[in-house]
């Protein structure tokens, strides 16, 4: 195959979906105010692209983001990994940790403004709070799918406690802890949006709320398009970023 | 970050350093809760600030959005928010459940009152509903159960002598999803939200049942109101806060500034223009010239909503529960100055 | 002290609720922001009563359940599908990294237009929330199983779908399971979120009305009675797995 040619083979599978999108729509199987028209979705996102008052809330948005899975990374690992290695950190945190994961995040916003107030640290604490659930798991089940053998033989060969826990619990992990990383980074982008559906005064959240109450919805699905395409565009970022890291696996 | 917080937060800044001299005129931060786009008009108000008089010097305004009333009452109760856009139930919620010692503070948008916009509950065009007897075993799709029009459809249906447990079947569909519904024949009748409800009906594609008007008379739809406790610690920058409002409000309703007004409301509100040439005319809800709320109004519809279970108790909502004086004293004001 | 395991686990717990009742009496924070939890204790015990309570539970466990075991059957398949032919990795792959992080309640009316406001439109929402997770753990698994065994199980002459069930699918296993873990708790939030935006019952329509009515009782009630089915939901996946993985290590004693 030309190499031409090999971006749009590779995305065919899209355009197809696309042309399924707009086929439906245009042949009235789903009301054009529940699903508009692809075409009519991507002239509204044309003129919201070039609309700068657009990119600020763009900004917020990925700024509350990338805030949030920031901490739920560092938080996460840590997590996991002591829930794996000390059975007594396990017993005291795990039952309390699992208590909050299935907890939707909009049942939580009274007591976030209760510990957070109604500013981005409340938004942020949201977007920490669902992405905690796939890095600490990931972390946990990879920390105790290591290997035995290669713990006993690194213990056996002189290393710390530190030692253990930092080269070979936590590097044997780091596959793990990548995919769910990778789970992590496309939940920012649900969790960004539902976190600014209750209260909110900027970000794309607000905005396809507030297009959604104003029927204005080709723009309404142009700001969830905004959303699925940085969200892409990250995943693909960190694919390579991941195969990149994961090298020395071969 | 919107233009109108960046704002507040450089007029915060430049406070701070005023704050820690503990100057005498320090401005107040208010802050401001509101929640439907465009018709709540806050954030356009503090966009619109050439109108104002005090702004800046006696106090300022953080708007705040939220999805509807009662979001915050939970705010309220935190102190995160001082001011708040409540309806009628969510202000008796706020005092019988959060026990807040709440006071109807200004008016924001009447229902009903003269040619103006009521709720309006619209069949398809050709529907076989003629009356609202004709509900009878139909679906009805509202925002909410024991929102404001759902009340309203309540009382109108008690009206016709139905009843509505056993009659008709409710469907609950947010606003944004109202017209895909009823377009789909998911639901047989329902709300929808200005402006498509009178460009569908003006289209001849959809019908006018009836009205919240017909169902209750005019009624007071959202209101400002307040903690009594701030009102009393902060009764000059309230002041100054409402008169400025009150300010802007009657400088958008002039004709001569319309055009500005439309292309302001149309920036914060992210809709265009043309989309808004029925606000500040009779096809939009009323609001009163010096924002004088209509408290009988918001007691009838306290008094429906307690009557179809939704309230724990009932409560008298004047006198103890009204505070005038700030739109009195700011239409003293503006009459003696203009 | 194994039979005492699970009574000491429920120590931290009871821990969390003595604090919240002595926080919530000290009376930093008004009733209505933070409510008793004893308050809310006798909340839950008289919707229990009323048989309002395992109504709800019933609703909502069935929904987020179906739309995951929906999701899992449809996710591993094409997990699978993709870590073996290139047609459906070609398909699947882009496919999976666009629906992957876009916000499915933006396509919530569709749904409830399709399928109705009962059952059905939630538990294809959850299953739509929870597939893009479990197809993505089930291909990394089934691709990073090491391709010696591959190879060898081919080179012993064992077919295409020997090589699947013996080879790819128990060594996948951990990573499929680590799927499941994480999406089992989002099929849950998925189904709640679902009930609280489109009503018809379930413990989100319990949260709906709480909220609609700022009754904060309810409200915490709700949050508690959640917290607690996700618990038994999350406990009885891990309790999955200890016993998948425990039949699995068996059955490859030598590992290394």
């Amino acid at each position: 195959m030309a190499s031409a040619l090999r971006p749009v083979w590779l995305y065919t599978p899209l355009l197809l979906l696309a042309l399924l999108w707009e086929g439906i729509s245009r042949a009235g199987v789903v009301s054009a105010y529940a699903l508009p028209p692809l075409t009519n979705v991507l002239a509204a996102w044309w003129s919201l692209l070039v609309d700068p008052s657009f990119w600020p809330h763009v900004f917020a948005s990925l700024g509350r983001g990338a805030a949030g899975l920031a901490i739920a990374l560092v938080v996460g690992v840590v997590l996991g990994v002591s829930l794996a290695w000390s059975r007594a950190v396990n017993m005291l945190l795990g039952p309390v940790v699992q208590m909050f994961y299935p907890l939707p995040k909009s049942a939580l916003i009274p007591l976030t403004i209760i510990w957070f107030g109604i500013g981005d640290e409340s938004k942020i604490f949201l977007i920490f709070l669902g992405c905690l659930l796939p890095i600490a798991t990931a972390t946990y089940n990879g920390v105790r799918g290591v290997d035995r053998n290669l713990l006993w033989s690194a213990a056996s060969l002189g290393a710390g406690r530190w030692s253990l826990i930092r080269d070979v619990a936590f590097m044997g992990a780091v596959p793990d802890i990548l995919a769910g990383l990778r789970t992590a980074l496309a939940m920012t982008f649900v969790l960004l949006v539902s976190s600014e559906l209750l209260i909110s005064n900027e970000g794309l959240g607000f905005l396809i709320r507030s297009y959604g109450d104003g029927s204005q919805y080709p723009q309404m699905f142009a700001c969830s398009m905004t959303v699925m395409a940085m969200g892409f565009a990250a995943d693909q970022a960190f694919r390579r970023l991941a195969a990149w890291l994961l090298r020395w696996r071969g | 970050m919107t233009q109108a917080t960046r704002r507040t937060l450089l007029m915060t800044a430049l406070a701070l350093p005023a704050l820690s001299r503990a100057h005498a005129a320090d401005p107040v931060k208010i802050r401001i809760g509101w929640s439907t786009m465009p018709s709540h008009l806050v954030p356009a108000v503090y966009q619109a600030r050439q109108a104002m008089r005090h702004y800046g010097r006696s106090y300022v305004v953080e708007p705040i959005n939220f999805t509807a009333s009662t979001p915050q009452i939970t705010a309220m109760a935190a102190n995160q928010v001082d001011i708040g856009a409540f309806a009628p139930t969510a202000m008796a919620l706020a005092v019988i459940n959060a026990r807040l010692d709440m006071r109807v503070l200004a008016d924001m948008l009447q229902d009903g009152v003269g040619n103006y916009r009521s709720q309006t509950l619209y069949v398809k065009a050709d529907s076989p509903i003629r009356t609202p007897a004709d509900l009878r075993g139909k679906r009805i799709g509202v925002n909410g159960i024991g929102s404001a029009s759902y009340t309203a459809i309540v009382a109108m249906l008690r009206k016709v002598g139905l009843n509505e447990r056993t009659d008709v079947t409710w469907v609950e569909v947010s606003f944004a999803n109202q017209l895909p519904f009823i377009e789909d024949g998911k639901i047989d009748g329902t709300t929808i939200p200005l402006p498509m409800g009178t460009d569908l009906e003006k289209a001849g594609r959809y019908r006018a049942l009836f009205t919240a008007r017909d169902a209750m008379g005019p009624t007071q739809f959202t209101f400002f109101a307040a903690r009594a406790q701030f009102l009393e610690a902060n009764r000059a920058a309230v002041t100054d806060c409402i008169e400025d409002y009150t300010r802007v409000v009657r400088w958008m309703y002039d004709p001569a500034n319309r055009a500005e007004a439309l292309r302001i409301i149309g920036e914060v509100s992210r809709r265009p223009v043309d989309s808004l040439q029925y606000m500040l005319t009779e096809e939009d809800y009323y609001r009163d010239p010096f924002l004088i709320p209509n408290v009988e109004g918001v007691q009838s519809t306290i008094d429906v909503t307690h009557s179809l279970g939704f309230l724990p108790r009932r409560i008298q909502v004047a006198p103890q529960y009204v505070d005038l004086s700030f739109v009195m004293e700011s239409k003293r004001r503006i009459e003696a100055g203009a | 002290m194994s039979r005492l395991r699970p009574l000491l686990s429920l120590l931290p717990v009871l821990a969390v609720f003595a604090f919240w009742e002595g926080f919530a009496r000290a009376g930093i924070l008004s009733d209505f922001l933070l409510p008793r939890f004893s308050v809310v204790l006798q909340r839950i015990w008289e919707d229990f009563r009323d048989g309002l309570l395992l109504e709800a539970i019933g609703q909502t466990f069935y929904r987020a359940v179906a739309g995951f075991g929906l999701a899992a059957l449809l996710g591993v398949s094409v997990g699978v599908a993709m870590a073996g032919s290139r047609a459906a990795r070609w398909f699947f792959e882009p496919v999976v990294s666009v629906g992957f992080p876009t916000p499915k309640i933006a396509f919530l009316p569709i749904f409830m237009l399709w399928l109705g406001l009962g059952d059905a439109s939630k538990v294809a929402i959850a299953a739509l929330a929870c597939f893009f997770i479990i197809t993505t753990n089930t291909y990394l698994g089934a691709v990073g199983v090491d391709r010696h065994f591959l190879w060898a199980a081919r080179s012993l002459g064992a077919s295409r779908t020997a090589v699947l069930r013996e080879v790819i699918l128990p060594a996948a296993t951990p990573q499929v399971l680590t799927g499941f873990q994480i999406a089992l708790p989002i099929a849950l939030i998925t189904t709640l979120v679902g009930e609280m935006i489109m009503g018809g019952g379930g413990l989100g329509g319990l949260l709906l009305d709480s909220q609609r009515f700022a009754d904060s009782v309810g409200l915490f009630a709700g949050i508690v009675e959640i917290a607690v089915l996700g618990t038994v939901l999350i406990r009885g996946l891990a309790l999955l797995r200890r016993l998948l993985l425990h039949w699995h290590a068996e059955a490859r004693p030598v590992t290394s």
